[in-house]
């Protein structure tokens, strides 16, 4: 290998797995020998692991729209009552009420997650199928009430996560426990049009202590989308386009502590784009040990529980408030 | 779960997620391919936690992780050696006293990454997104883009250069301040 250029030519097609033989036999010829080769690959390899770890933001922040007019117009009360009629579509039992304008505060009000608490287990989940909105598109779950030494979160109901409806990338089954849902937020436009509103997104997990010393973590993440939801694609790689189409999006990751005892908590924020048309909710367990083959394809017992959205506008004058009395 | 087994479980989480990322890089330095390193360290985690009684000095965990990820990473290859881009075992150990020998060089990298992240104009900030996203497949995005899949190879290869070079010139500066 002559130049510097061609081995990171080299380093390049190895790192993205196009290398031939021929390729890797080269390579590993000039790593054997130069340390400076070695350290250009680790750097590569870094470089590559970092950008793909999902730490760094890369898509460019959408710029975020200033207020431009003068004042805030009261959300007018036919329009609350559109909102509420839409939302009205999703879940029959939110019930919404007024409270007056409060100046100068930040507000905030719920937005329909629809069996956030899973507390009608006749509403269905819609297994394996593309996200849409109001209802959850799920791996194979159930709710359930209190089992395994776990009372629900909230109410008398919760989720239980069973196993995946996919495989892995190498054909083996999937143990990941993905759910998502899409809530429509053209009926809120005006309450964030002006780029000052952030979306809040909570839920509760737990899981049994297993017995099998497998790690087991949970995921929490809200896309910001733009367009037609009818775009997206059946669940296993619906999360996918999710993550390539989002104009904005919040993500943790928790590692389950094993005490059914206790709920654990997770939250995610995001400042909402004034172009945002819809907001993708999802969730996901997964196993540490997914690709063993020694362990059956299911979880032994994870629940989900509580899972809330709110929309937080930032502290503006001259405003009614919408706030839900109830919901689920 | 005992109140004893909480700490300690509590212990290990705070340490683990505090090296993971470091612990991913070194992985994947000496594993073809990115999905692999994120197999790997599913069985590096379960190892560490299974094997955590053993550490005497929590201060040790990362040097002690690090071994651990090593001899997981070469278990796993050892099981694909007739995999066309394992690399000889000489060459792997070098890799890995390579990366195991500068961690904190690796780690400040990674930090500055972020900044030089910010520094992408929107287009390469928005392929960097594409090719980084869940499941992403380059030969798909290629043809969405318009373009042969090697000439987005090849952007993306520019753009991880450039960062390269962005991430060195910030570290120099701040070795010189």
């Amino acid at each position: 290998m002559n130049t510097e250029r061609e081995l990171t030519e080299l380093i390049r097609r190895y790192i993205d797995g196009t290398a031939s033989a021929q390729d890797r036999d080269a390579l590993q010829q000039t790593l054997r020998h130069k340390p400076s080769a070695r350290r250009l690959f680790a750097r590569y390899a870094n470089i590559d692991t970092t950008l793909g770890g999902g730490s760094i933001i890369l898509k460019e922040p959408m710029p975020t729209a200033r207020p431009v007019r003068k004042r805030w117009l009261p959300w007018h009360p036919l329009t609350a009552a559109a909102a509420g009629l839409a939302l009205g579509l999703f879940s029959a039992s939110l019930v919404w009420g007024y409270v007056g304008p409060r100046a100068g505060a930040a507000s905030s009000f719920w937005l329909p997650v629809v069996q956030g608490s899973f507390e009608n287990p006749a509403l269905p989940l819609n297994i394996g199928a593309a996200p849409s909105f109001g209802i959850w598109s799920a791996d194979k779950s159930a709710v359930v009430q209190a089992e395994n030494g776990i009372t629900p979160a909230d109410q008398s109901h919760m989720l239980r996560v069973i196993g995946s409806v996919g495989k892995n990338t190498r054909g083996r089954p999937a143990l990941n426990g993905e759910f998502v849902q899409l809530i429509d937020m053209r009926p809120f436009k005006e309450q964030f049009a002006d780029g000052c509103a952030d979306l809040k997104c909570s839920a509760w997990f737990n899981a049994v202590a297993d017995t099998a010393d497998q790690n087991y973590t949970a995921t929490l993440e809200v896309y910001a989308m733009q367009g037609d939801p009818s775009a997206v694609s059946p669940l296993v790689e619906g999360r996918s386009w999710l993550a390539r189409e989002q104009i904005a999006r919040s993500m943790k990751r928790i590692i389950l502590d094993r005490d059914p005892a206790a709920w654990q908590a997770s939250g995610v924020r995001v400042e909402l784009p004034p172009e945002t048309d819809f907001v993708a909710v999802t969730f996901r367990f997964t196993s540490a040990q997914a690709h063993m083959n020694t362990i059956p394809p299911e979880f032994p017992g994870h629940y989900v529980d509580f899972v809330r959205l709110a929309l937080v506008c930032r502290a503006r004058a001259d405003r009614t408030e919408l706030l839900p009395l109830d919901s689920d | 779960m005992a109140f004893d087994e909480q700490v300690k479980h509590a212990q290990f989480l705070r340490l683990y997620v505090a090296h993971e990322e470091s612990l991913l890089s070194f992985v994947r330095t000496l594993v073809p391919l990115r999905e692999d390193a994120r197999e790997v360290m599913q069985e590096v985690a379960v190892a560490l936690w299974q094997k955590f009684d053993a550490l005497d000095d929590v201060t040790n965990f990362r040097a002690w992780a690090f071994t651990v990820a090593r001899f997981k990473a070469l278990a796993w290859l050892r099981d694909r050696k007739r995999d066309r881009l394992v690399f000889d075992d000489d060459v792997l150990e070098l890799l890995a006293e390579e990366v195991s020998e500068h961690v904190d060089a690796y780690e400040a990298e990674r930090r500055a990454l972020e900044s030089c992240v910010k520094k992408l104009d929107a287009a390469q900030r928005k392929l960097l997104d594409a090719a980084y996203a869940p499941g992403a497949r380059m030969d798909a995005l290629a043809i969405a883009a318009g373009r042969s899949p090697m000439s987005f190879y090849k952007a993306l290869h520019r753009i991880r250069m450039a960062l390269m070079d962005c991430t060195q010139r910030l570290l120099a500066q701040e070795a010189l301040s």
